[in-house]
């Protein structure tokens, strides 16, 4: 190692010094500021108040006792406010005397919304009312995690913000999805990026073994959350620099307040439960003309056995149909009641001087799915000791620890160091697209259990054993492997993560505050696989002879920042408030994956192998980014703020011949209630009116830029008899693009911030346009360039994301002993193609994926989904929609030319909280439904199983299944047969998948709790300070919706095109957990 | 309203500090706080030296794979799914298709359009231009290794012929050169055959040497020149240039898999691993009826030592196909790492006894063939049993037939099957419904017309490309 890796932290460190040193020993005459918040009416304390003196960077936050210190305020006059969530603001001015100490108490009006009014910036802390732009605060996720049934992050923030879209992982431990304000990039990551106290974390996928990714996300401990700020695009990003146009997610954990120390406990319990509606299968009983003695199954659509063609003597004769739902059946089915365990613990406290706060928290889930009773049965009979990871192939485990420590060095100098850890396992049993699916072989049977009995034997077209093979193991009914074997298939990750940061906050006069952060994240992810010898299905012909998978990677993040802000008075009615800074980041990633296979019995290690299958690796790759940015914010009677600022990057991906990205921003915020010549309505308590415009970008890929070459052996031997020795290769692997640079996002959004009818509703609505120019996109390069690649990432495109967000909170009931509020959330996004270029070879405007599914061209909608149309008639009547070669006779149509049947991403999004306060608020009961719409999604199970053998979907086999189903299944395995040149010599078979992409929208239920705030002789009982209770939370509870697959969130992971991809995968299970929270 | 006596001299001092801290982070930026840091990875300064050319070359050579085995290549043509080869098999009469896939599905029945994803036209295509790569490496920095040239350009020239045997009139053969796209025009398959004729002719003009591998290079070419040969016609000098003394029969030019890196080959993964591909017969039982496939050879049911299966039920362990339901045939040719010949001396023997036959010398066609018969060549290392001679047939028509299945059974598995069957509707004047499988087909439905494959509609980011010129034979 060399100076030059560590020169990245001596050029920050230094600037850093720089700074601080710059100010040393330097003062001027000040005073101090002391006083005590208590709440009206009550006089209770309220900690956890932030009072500032506005026009300065000096703030403090009250303790347990309300009470506040502000040092080293200049002399003269201090306007003070106070803010808190869920009070009204308030403001005085108070006369500060050299080195004397002057005293403000406020007692604090609650306020009906309960509305957060600090926010973290780019640039440090600021008041709300100053942004020009909208950031959503979740505020008070302490309580959330506390009270309602969270597991993962992304629980905190479903269908909680408007224009935010996360799609929930559905199986245990999977990838959520987060989109803000819509996709806008077809070629890069349309996630946002994440800070964690001041660190740029990595939230990016965990292998799985499956379809279903992992998220180093989940990592993140809701518990230890302090509050998540959604910085919603370019508008309000900008000067968190390139890679910011997806939107940020900022999230502070809990920090320590002075007081005494204060302990909570808290241990949950629950059940995991799938409670997804399961089709049957089926199967149609019939006989032919020319073998009316023998039983077949016939399709209805042909009205012939499955897999021939009709014929006089193959005519199909229904007799009946049976059904079967294999996973309905207690006797066969793996879906069991899973549960979910978790233990935690929090202390907090401190002096004026230092504050801590430490956690733990371990928590433990089992997902709903076990190995049936007879498959234990059977390894019990053949000596083999079940294992827990084959009896329970879907579960979690996580611990999480955090110690974050502040220390008010002296009156002008802050130090804090956060740091978390976090150990993450996780397994999944064999999903989604493997041939093996648990869900697969389970879900799609023959229709009909054991043998029907009378006329029909078994055995017709049903494999009884694995592989048909005498000493195979039993079915079971399932279709093609025993579950048993299937969960034999282990896959496991490890993911140990530590996170950590330190804040050095230096106020050397009233007028300035510099800050500095460093910080680093370090996730190391380790997968593992393994079938040992004579385990898992026999799918190949090497399943058996053991297999092992072992892949470590590790992510490392450096974040440092340096920010100075400065303010200036210049008369009583303006201020100046400028903040210079700079950051830089390091986002290095590396692995190692190995495998082998020939494991001898017992041996669980590619080092036993023998045949050591391959070797992967990647060495430390990074991308970095260093950005310089500047802002002036100018207040005008604390009513009006201007703030104009810009930040300038570079960036370590960006091609050769670009060097610099300027990203700009201009905000207005206008608090005009507080206008004497605004109207004075009694109902209107007050109105802000806010419009900004911001620049931000998305960087691409790594060594996206580069020209590359990429190592490899290859057998040669081509005159041996046997097999080729390898021989070291190299092959061309990234042509490079030196012109490449950034996508640039510029928005504007206006919007405006209301409180009426006495504070008690809250209303919040923005519009925005984002657009997106340089768009990075993959242009397709045809195989028969012979280029090393078939695609090339280059700026040519422009996308246009605009939409509406509305928020509403209402507390429409606020009596002592009973009330009620209601959170209404609305946004619709519409996201564009403006332009793709012009194709130099056509002249034409170009198009991307021409003639697949997901075609781009200027004026559609971002990752438009293309198929052919199909058209259905029963023409005779008889309920049945049959297929004949002959189009003309058949009574489903499929066109032959592909149209565009929408997007894959919700459009609209709706979600309505509403919350009882009952028996004095000793009692709350709240619930979320959260609603997505505008747009279609995969039904990617029926897609399968009524396509594929042994074709027992209702839709293909049951004469009443409804005919648009039924013509789904035609047109996608039969299809048309259409003349393929103007002679109509010759016909094409179209088909067509368009019946299974289908409107997603749905209505869910998401969540409920019942919140019992413990007696007070509970509390007294258990020695527990009041505000203990026990929570009663649930999670998915409900949903409805007309979308025909299993869930329209099943969701294994998103495709390339951001649509989901659903195909054999479970919907999120339903929660039901009980919750004891006890405070000391 | 608070103001500070000493704002001026702080705010020299601040913009002192922060133009220190611009300087020192301006300060070889470009070197270390933004180099982009990959030290695994390969750039084209370390791609300047003989060592790198040859690595270049055997990296190129590999990439020939991609018509039969995915190990190392991308596309649809990956390391579990089918290549050329195989959808060639199972476009014809070799493979029945044995998984649900419906795309895999339609090749089968004959029903393929230009969008079906496992069309492997892309990843066969793309090669070329990591050979011609490499052979400008080899050109500038070992010049001297004429069989290595000549190597690369046998196998620039294999896969072109590739491309015109099987797949539609309208193929461009593009190029990229330092990262500039050339598309080419869409071409027919006689004018890709010329252009693999071309490449062939500078292998032989370059391979001139004497060592060992140059003369196994140069029996490479020449049996890449006679099959181009064939493919035009021209079966008399075909036949000229692979006599016995030039290329015997025991010749194999072969593609190898990595056994210590457990690579399965293609074949043997597909079929005999995965089961997407079973072997199929000329008749199928369908609900217990036997179901005659027209034109479809008897892969199983003739027991033929050159294409030994086993039922996979009877197998050990047993093989299930991957649809639970298509009777299953394993192939026991190759094993799992056994290598598979891109050109043999069968082949040589072949092309001779096609030029008797269309010499209208069947006796002479039918001693090369009853040669072959009574002492059968190794295909890869499988070694088939003697078969008792076959008598002549009295006609030419009767020969053309016996002539094509007796190939079909040599050749089973390696990507000649559909070109034969092309041939014999181009060359022989035969019918559509004469050559290919037709009538129903066994898992529903009838077969289609499909009689070669369509370029992929992927090739349409090719903007001379527009489709298909025609699909004649």
């Amino acid at each position: 190692m060399t100076l030059g890796r560590w020169r990245p932290l001596a050029v920050v460190g230094a600037a850093l010094t720089l700074m601080l040193g710059a100010g040393r020993h330097l003062g001027a005459q000040a005073g101090t500021i002391t006083g005590r918040v208590t709440a009206q009416g009550s006089s209770q304390p309220l900690a956890e108040s932030r009072v500032l003196i506005i026009g300065t960077s000096l703030s403090a936050t009250t303790s347990d006792s309300g009470t506040f210190t502000i040092r080293n305020v200049p002399v003269g006059e201090a306007q003070l406010q106070v803010l808190r969530v869920g009070y009204q603001s308030q403001k005085r001015t108070v006369a500060v005397a050299a080195n004397a100490s002057v005293r403000a108490d406020f007692q604090m009006a609650q306020a009906i919304a309960q509305l957060e009014e600090i926010v973290t910036t780019a640039t440090g802390q600021s008041r709300k009312v100053e942004l020009g732009n909208a950031v959503q605060t979740l505020g008070d996720v302490a309580t959330k995690a506390e009270q309602t049934e969270v597991s993962t992050t992304a629980d905190l923030l479903t269908a909680k913000a408007p224009g935010v879209i996360v799609l929930p992982g559905s199986t245990l431990g999977g990838a959520p999805t987060v989109r803000v304000r819509g996709v806008s990039s077809i070629s890069l990551s349309n996630d946002p990026i994440w800070v964690v106290d001041g660190v740029r974390i990595s939230t990016g996928t965990v292998r799985s073994g499956t379809d279903t990714p992992f998220s180093l996300l989940n990592t993140l401990n809701p518990d230890e959350i302090e509050d998540i700020e959604i910085v919603k695009g370019p508008s309000a990003a900008t000067l968190y620099g390139t890679d910011a146009a997806n939107g940020v997610v900022v999230v502070t954990t809990k920090k320590g307040r002075a007081g005494q120390s204060h302990w909570s406990f808290s241990g949950e319990y629950g059940n995991v439960d799938d409670r997804t509606d399961y089709p049957d299968m089926y199967a149609n009983w019939g006989h032919t003309l020319g073998n009316p003695s023998k039983n077949v199954r016939c399709q209805i659509a042909t009205m012939a056995p499955i897999g021939t063609t009709p014929t006089s003597n193959t005519q199909c004769i229904s007799d009946s149909v049976t059904h079967y739902n294999l996973l309905a059946d207690p006797t066969r089915t793996f879906v069991h009641m899973g549960n979910r365990k978790e233990a935690a613990a929090q202390v907090s406290g401190g002096s004026e001087a230092v504050r801590y706060f430490a956690s733990g928290n371990l928590n433990n889930e089992v997902g709903p799915i076990q190995m049936p009773g007879f498959e234990v049965q059977r390894f019990e009979s053949q000596k083999t000791d079940v294992r827990d990871e084959w009896f329970h192939p879907l579960a979690q485990q996580q611990a999480s620890f955090r110690a974050n420590l502040a220390a008010a060095v002296s009156p002008k100098f802050d130090l804090s160091a956060n740091a978390g850890f976090t150990k993450m396992d996780n397994r999944i049993m064999p999903e989604s697209d493997l041939i093996i699916a648990l869900l697969y072989t389970g879900l799609q049977n023959y229709g009909y259990k054991g043998c029907p009995g009378g006329a029909f034997p078994c055995g017709l077209d049903k494999i009884p054993t694995q592989n048909g093979a005498a000493n195979g193991a039993p079915l079971n009914d399932y279709l093609q492997w025993a579950p048993g074997d299937i969960m034999q298939y282990t896959n496991e990750s490890d993911v140990q993560r530590m996170l950590g940061s330190f804040n050095a906050t230096w106020r050397p006069l009233a007028w300035m505050q510099n800050e500095g952060t460093v910080g680093l994240d370090l996730a190391t992810v380790n997968f593992f696989h393994i079938c040992r010898l004579n385990e898992c299905p026999p799918q190949s012909g090497t399943a058996r002879i053991g297999n092992v998978t072992d892949n470590r990677s590790t992510n490392r993040n450096l974040s440092a920042k340096v920010t100075s802000t400065s303010t200036w008075n210049t008369t009583n009615w303006l201020n100046f408030k400028t903040t210079v800074g700079g950051d830089y980041t390091n986002l290095e990633a590396d692995f190692v994956n190995e495998s082998g296979q020939n494991l001898p019995p017992g041996a669980s290690t590619v080092g036993s192998a023998g045949t050591y299958l391959s070797i992967s690796e990647q060495q430390p790759t990074a991308t970095k980014t260093l950005g310089v940015y500047a802002q002036e914010q100018a207040s005008l009677r604390d009513r009006m703020f201007f703030t104009v600022a810009a930040r300038s990057d570079q960036n370590s991906a960006f091609g050769t011949n670009f060097q610099r990205v300027l990203y700009p921003k201009a905000g207005l915020s206008y608090l005009i209630s507080d206008e004497s010549f605004f109207p004075k309505y009694s109902w209107l308590d007050n109105l802000r009116l806010r419009m900004s415009y911001g620049v931000s970008g998305v960087q691409p890929g790594r060594t996206q830029g580069l020209v590359l070459f990429a190592p490899g052996t290859v057998p040669i031997d081509t005159r041996g008899s046997t097999n080729g020795s390898d021989v070291p290769a190299l092959v061309a692997s990234n042509p490079g693009n030196a012109n490449l640079k950034p996508e640039r996002s510029g928005e504007f959004e206006t919007g405006f911030e209301s409180q009426v009818l006495s504070s008690r509703v809250h209303i919040d609505y923005t519009f925005y346009n984002k657009t997106t120019h340089d768009a990075l996109i993959s242009v397709p390069i045809a195989g028969s360039a012979g280029a090393s690649v078939l695609s090339l990432l280059q700026n040519i495109g422009s996308t246009r994301n605009t939409g509406h967000e509305l928020q509403v909170n209402a507390q429409l009931i606020d009596r002592r002993r009973f009330g009620w509020d209601v959170t209404v959330s609305a946004s619709h996004n519409t996201g564009k193609f403006l332009d793709l270029g012009i194709d130099p070879a056509t002249g034409q405007p170009r198009v991307l994926g021409l003639g697949g599914t997901t075609e781009n061209r200027a004026g559609d909608f971002i990752n438009s989904q293309w198929y052919r149309p199909y058209t259905y008639e029963d023409k005779n009547h008889d309920g049945i929609l049959q297929w004949n070669a002959n189009d003309a006779l058949s009574e489903v149509h499929v066109d032959s030319v592909l149209k565009n049947f929408g997007v894959g991403v919700p459009r609209d999004l709706f979600s309505v909280q509403t919350g009882f306060d009952l028996f004095s608020h000793r009692l709350r009961i709240m619930s979320l439904f959260d609603y997505k719409g505008g747009y279609s999604t995969q039904d990617g199970m029926n897609n399968f199983q009524c396509n594929s053998t042994p074709y027992s979907c209702r839709e293909t086999q049951d004469p009443t299944a409804p005919l648009d189903q039924q013509a789904r299944a035609i047109a996608k395995t039969l299809g048309s047969n259409l003349c393929s040149n103007a002679a109509c010599t010759t016909t094409t078979n179209y088909k067509t998948g368009a019946g299974y992409f289908i409107n997603g929208q749905f209505w869910k239920w998401r969540e409920f709790s019942a919140v019992l705030t413990l007696p007070d002789r509970f509390d007294r009982l258990l020695r527990a300070q009041s505000g203990s209770n026990f929570v009663f939370g649930a999670r998915n509870l409900h949903t409805w919706t007309s979308f025909t697959g299993l869930d329209p969130e099943a969701n294994a992971g998103l495709n390339s095109n951001d649509t989901q991809f659903e195909f054999q995968t479970n919907a999120a299970p339903t929660y039901f957990t009980f919750r004891l929270n006890l405070k000391y | 309203m608070m103001r500070d006596m000493d704002r001026p001299r702080w705010v020299l001092r601040i913009g002192v500090a922060a133009a220190g801290a611009m300087v020192i982070a301006a300060c070889n930026v470009k070197d270390e706080l933004l180099a982009p840091q990959n030290p695994g990875l390969i750039d084209p300064s370390a791609v300047t030296s003989p060592a790198a050319a040859y690595a270049l070359k055997v990296g190129a050579v590999g990439k020939t794979r991609v018509v039969v085995d995915g190990a190392g290549s991308s596309g649809n043509c990956n390391s579990n799914s089918e290549c050329l080869w195989e959808e060639i098999g199972n476009l014809t009469d070799e493979y029945h298709n044995s998984d649900f896939q419906n795309t895999r599905q339609d090749i089968d029945q004959r029903s393929v359009s230009d969008d079906n994803p496992s069309i492997s036209y892309t990843p066969v295509t793309q090669s070329r231009g990591f050979i011609r790569d490499a052979i400008g490496a080899v050109r500038q920095f070992i010049p001297d290794s004429i069989a290595d040239l000549g190597e690369m350009y046998n196998s620039l020239g294999f896969l072109e012929m590739s491309l015109a045997e099987n797949f539609c009139n309208g193929i461009p053969l593009g190029h990229t050169v330092n990262g500039e796209i050339t598309y080419g025009a869409p071409l027919t398959d006689a004018q890709v055959l010329d252009s693999a004729a071309a490449h062939v002719d500078s292998a032989l003009a370059i391979n001139t040497g004497s060592s060992a591998q140059a003369a196994f290079i140069k029996q490479q070419s020449l049996l890449l020149k006679a099959r181009i040969l064939v493919d035009q016609g021209k079966f008399a000098q075909a036949a000229a240039l692979v006599p016995t003394s030039a290329v015997p029969t025991s010749y194999n030019y072969f593609f190898a898999t990595s056994a210590s890196k457990g690579e399965s080959f293609g074949i043997w993964s597909i079929v005999n691993s995965v089961a997407r591909l079973s072997v199929s017969d000329s008749f199928e039982i369908v609900n217990g009826v036997p179901t005659t496939t027209k034109n479809a050879l008897p892969f199983v049911s003739a027991h033929d030592p050159r294409v030994p299966t086993t039922d996979g039920k009877l197998a050990s362990p047993a093989v299930a196909p991957e649809d639970a339901t298509t009777p299953m045939f394993i192939q026991n040719i190759w094993s799992r790492f056994d290598p598979v010949a891109m050109v043999s001396g069968i082949d040589a023997r072949l092309i001779e006894a096609e030029a008797k036959l269309n010499a209208s010398d069947i006796p002479g066609m039918m001693s090369i063939l009853n040669a072959l018969r009574a002492a059968p060549p190794k295909i890869s290392n499988y070694q088939p049993a003697a078969m008792p001679a076959l008598p002549t047939p009295t006609s030419q028509d009767a020969a053309t037939t016996l002539f094509f299945r007796e190939k079909a059974f040599w050749t089973f598995g390696r990507g000649q099957r559909l070109n034969d069957d092309r041939r014999q509707l181009r060359q022989y004047k035969r019918t559509e419904d004469q050559v290919y499988p037709t009538g129903s087909y066994f898992k529903g439905g009838s077969y289609g017309h499909t009689i070669q494959f369509p370029v992929a509609s992927a090739e349409k980011a090719n903007p001379l490309f527009t489709g298909c010129i025609d699909r004649n034979p």
